[in-house]
């Protein structure tokens, strides 16, 4: 049986790898055979976006190398996928040969949640407390898959699940924007954290870690009720 | 100064040449057949009216004058001026405006049109050549006798439109101008406005605050 | 007034923005309802998505054979009896429209809103060649008797609320309070009436030019561009090059889009169709008529296979509506005449300054702006693209620092040897994180930590727990 690549992302390796564990029991959970291959680092994204577009493309063919041999690369970041997704249009586009082997991962590349709703997952979790969730931008705009963290969680039996006011706004991450325009970042932090203070949930959930980082420790910061999760981590919940 | 229009021109080329070579041929999209309004009067009056303009819908011809007469009155308009085009002398305009209290002036072609005096005038009345069904959109051609300053100077704008000169919209509007340029051309789609204080909508900046459009059906 | 304000740099004009609650109540309570607006008037068009596909063809189609349309236009616009001016860039244009006004015997000049002028800073200069300047579209004329640039392409007074343009008024007026926005309206319309009938020239821009007939488009809702085209003597458009299109349907499918874009209008109030001087049989209109033709940059964007499409722009002002940093921090931090998502990547080519090169930094990439852009230009690919375009251009000492980095970085995460060892480094360095702790030191640590906590980085990282369970 074909294996399912897991690509877990430097940030879910180094600060939430719960987050990774969680992954591979629900990929688990489809029947997926999950193998991590273990030379695995990173998309290169965070180079790209800095405007370091050479110095990320030798991440993008180390990426294409490592994963191309599975029959699929699931990731639990939207904004890792949506990279992947940009490589041939990308980074490698003027690299023909590059160019199609990255369109031909990149087709057998998914968000997590978009691949687990498209294997009609059932969560057999259970959780407490109101969830909004907060949807990726990249997972949102770049993969159009916006919808599917919700789609699964409304699937957990007996879930409290809100509608977050604005959800489509982004959070404020945006990688090295977080750092470098500070103060913008956490003010449109501090605008979604209203809109989840708004509809009362104890939980806003993502489908990336890079917003969850940023969103967590915004909250943690101001002393805020609501704690910020990965849905994996709640599809994945004891029941 | 300026550049020649040989230096300006190569510079433009020599940019094109050095973007062009990873760049896919642009092919052309067709715009989209814009849908057909069912009842083109009846969606020009509803457009017109939702952005603040005035309709009256008249059957024929013969009812126009008397109908400007009351607007005229309505406005409590003291100096009219209309346009001399010959479109509008079908109307019986003048007689009809003949029992009102207002002073009427026509203008004529070629004299150069006294613009400080159309700044007086309260009400302006010109005939529009054209308009357009799904956005309630008046298409008017200043000329000879129709000066481009009569319609946007005078706080009240009074133009008279026949049904049968709608185009559905503007892309129909557009081919046809396309076929047959002609300037100037004037769309006016309701009064003048704004929102620029506070997003707070105010009719009546530079142009008219009021657009009444008689429609004339062709009973 | 200049629309760039760049005394102060990118980063304290940001700070300084983020601190101005009147700024932060203005733009709380204006911009989204732009945003709202575009929205209705779309989900209202079931043929938006295609007019959308058809009009960006027909923008870079037209991008495609630039010269060749300009060629026509010119040609068109002479033969119709007007004078077409090429401008290589600001300071070019500026003396082109001065030279006009003084061969004019030009003393007022009356004008309407234009991006391209306030591009250029032509009103300045023309203050300076002895010239007297009316900004006559209303949120134009506000700006200008506040001694400030306007902060959005469509709204220029968007920052300002009711109660300052009450103030403003009373001040600069000498007239008695007006407190509702009908009374202030009417008390500038009466006074620029004097100034549109006694000015000797009109200068506006364009939105559109049409290359088969010479025609000028200009879309309004006051009708102060109508009277600056009509009533002066002389009439001076200033255009950037990349607004010319083929024929009359192009324009069609444009006119379409731009106001529901914009404010969710199906149709401005006007929209003029011009031929320059007046007709010979007609009897009003300028006797004179001059199309400046602005490059300023623009051949350099077109030059770049990337960042052509930023020139399909139609200044509509939706992807400002959307941006959520435009959405707080306002326009006039941005520095440049256009600001938002479209001004941050045209900046850095057309303005060109260190400070300009800055601004595709200030985003999230969350692609909001391109998913309202009437032509769907792909505004985080041109970001990216002037990202890397400052990188490369970067000689400054903090450039080179953050190369340094990048390349250490891409070095690090091309090993999974490299990157185990580092990322232990990190593990060990930070440990028993505090915000006192010495990892601050860290690049951009602190910048994180100020607002935000930051979880220690697991002990075990997700790599060592695979190995360790299943390896």
């Amino acid at each position: 049986m074909a294996h399912t690549a897991l690509f877990v992302t430097c940030l879910v390796d180094q600060f939430l790898p719960e987050v990774g564990e969680a992954a591979v029991r629900l990929l688990e959970q489809v029947g997926c055979r999950v193998a991590f291959p273990p030379e695995q680092t990173c998309c290169g994204q965070p180079l790209s976006n800095g405007g370091f577009p050479n110095e990320a493309a030798p991440l993008a063919r180390r990426f294409i190398e490592i994963f191309e041999p599975y029959e699929a690369v699931v990731t639990p970041s939207g904004s890792c996928a949506s990279m992947v997704h940009s490589y041939a249009a990308g980074l490698l586009a003027s690299e023909p040969a590059w160019r199609e082997r990255a369109a031909a991962l990149a087709a057998r590349t998914f968000e997590l949640c978009s691949f687990l709703r498209a294997r009609d997952f059932v969560p057999r979790a259970r959780v407490e407390g109101r969830v909004a969730v907060h949807p990726p931008c990249h997972l949102l705009r770049e993969l159009g898959q916006g919808d599917a963290p919700a789609a699964l969680l409304a699937r957990v039996p007996g879930i409290d699940l809100v509608s977050l006011p604005r959800a489509e706004a982004c959070c404020g991450f945006g990688g090295s924007f977080s750092v470098q325009h500070a103060d913008l970042s956490t003010a449109m932090a501090d605008d979604k954290l209203a809109a989840v203070a708004e509809c009362g949930a104890d939980w806003v959930a993502s489908a990336d870690t890079g917003c969850l980082l940023h969103l967590g420790g915004r909250l943690a910061r101001t002393g805020a009720r609501a704690r910020a999760v990965h849905v994996a981590e709640l599809l994945a919940a004891p029941s | 100064m300026g550049e020649t229009r040989a230096e300006f021109l190569a510079r433009v080329r020599d940019a094109l040449a050095r973007g062009a070579q990873s760049l896919p041929g642009e092919r052309p999209v067709s715009p989209p057949v814009m849908r057909f309004p069912p009842d083109p009067a009846a969606s020009f009056a509803a457009e017109l009216e939702a952005v603040g303009g005035r309709v009256h819908r008249l059957e024929s011809a013969a009812e126009v004058g008397v109908r400007v007469a009351e607007l005229v009155r309505e406005e409590a308009a003291g100096r009219v001026a209309r346009a001399g085009t010959p479109g509008l002398e079908d109307f019986g305009l003048d007689a009809a405006l003949a029992t009102t209290p207002a002073r009427l002036e026509i203008c004529r072609p070629g004299a150069p049109a006294d613009v400080r005096s159309l700044a007086d005038v309260d009400l302006a009345i010109t005939a529009a050549e054209a308009g357009l069904a799904d956005t309630g959109t008046l298409v008017l051609r200043p000329g000879p006798a129709h000066p481009r300053a009569l319609s946007v100077l005078a706080p009240v704008h009074v133009a008279i439109l026949r049904e049968e000169d709608l185009h559905p919209h503007l892309a129909a509007f557009a081919a046809s101008e396309a076929r047959r340029p002609r300037h100037p051309c004037i769309l006016v789609t309701g009064p003048s406005r704004t929102a620029d204080i506070e997003m707070i909508l105010t009719r009546g900046v530079h142009g008219p605050r009021t657009l009444h459009v008689v429609l004339v059906g062709s009973g | 007034m200049s629309g760039a304000s760049t005394e102060a740099p990118f980063g304290e004009r940001i700070d300084r923005a983020l601190a101005d609650t009147g700024l932060q109540r203005a733009l709380g309570g204006t911009v989204g309802r732009l945003a709202t607006a575009r929205r209705d008037a779309f989900a209202a068009l079931p043929e938006g998505d295609a007019l959308r596909d058809a009009a960006r063809a027909a923008k870079l189609g037209a991008l495609a054979s630039l010269d060749r349309h300009l060629e026509a236009l010119a040609r068109a616009v002479e033969a119709n009896g007007g004078h077409v001016h090429w401008a290589r860039d600001a300071a070019q244009a500026r003396t082109i429209v001065i030279d006009i006004a003084h061969r004019a015997g030009a003393q007022t000049v009356v004008k309407s809103k234009s991006m391209a002028t306030e591009e250029i800073a032509l009103n300045p200069a023309l203050e300076a060649a002895g010239l007297r300047v009316v900004e006559t579209d209303l949120g134009e004329y506000i700006v200008q008797q506040a001694g400030e640039a306007p902060s959005h392409i469509i709204v220029p007074a968007i920052h300002k609320t009711r109660a300052d343009v009450t103030d403003l008024f009373e001040r600069v007026h000498g007239t008695d309070r007006k407190e509702t926005a009908e009374a202030l309206t009417a008390e500038a319309r009466a006074r620029l009436r004097q100034d549109f009938l006694g000015a000797e020239m009109g200068i506006t821009g364009a939105n559109f030019a049409i290359a088969a007939t010479g025609s000028l488009v200009i879309v309004e809702n006051e009708g102060n561009a109508r009277l600056c085209s009509t009533l002066p003597r002389v009439h001076v458009a200033v255009m950037g090059m990349e607004k010319v299109v083929p024929d009359w349907p192009t324009v069609g499918t444009l006119l379409s889009l731009l106001a529901r874009s914009a404010t969710g209008q199906r149709m401005t109030s006007y929209v003029s169709v011009l031929g320059g001087p007046r007709g010979d049989d007609e009897v009003d209109g300028p006797e004179e008529f001059h199309l400046v033709l602005l490059d300023n940059g623009r051949s350099e964007l077109l030059a770049d296979p990337v960042l052509r499409e930023s020139l399909a722009c139609i200044r509509c002002g939706a992807c400002l509506n959307a941006c959520p940093v435009y959405g707080r921090i306002g326009g006039h931090a941005y520095g440049f005449a256009v600001p938002g998502p479209i001004g941050a990547v045209v900046a850095p080519t057309i303005q060109g300054t260190p400070d300009a090169a800055a601004l595709p930094f200030a985003s999230s990439l969350c692609g909001a702006c391109r998913d309202v852009c009437p032509v769907r230009i792909d505004l985080p690919r041109m970001l990216l693209a002037q990202r890397a375009r400052a990188r490369r251009g970067d000689v400054s000492g903090l450039g080179r620092a953050e190369r340094g980095l990048a390349r250490m970085a891409a070095r690090v995460l091309g090993s999974e040897r490299r990157y185990r060892v580092a990322t232990a480094l990190l593990r060990g360095l930070t440990r028993g994180l505090s915000r006192f702790g010495p990892a601050q030191r860290l690049p951009g640590v602190a910048a994180w930590t100020g607002p935000r906590t930051l979880p220690e980085p697991a002990k075990e990282p997700f790599r060592r727990r695979w190995e360790r369970d299943r390896g």
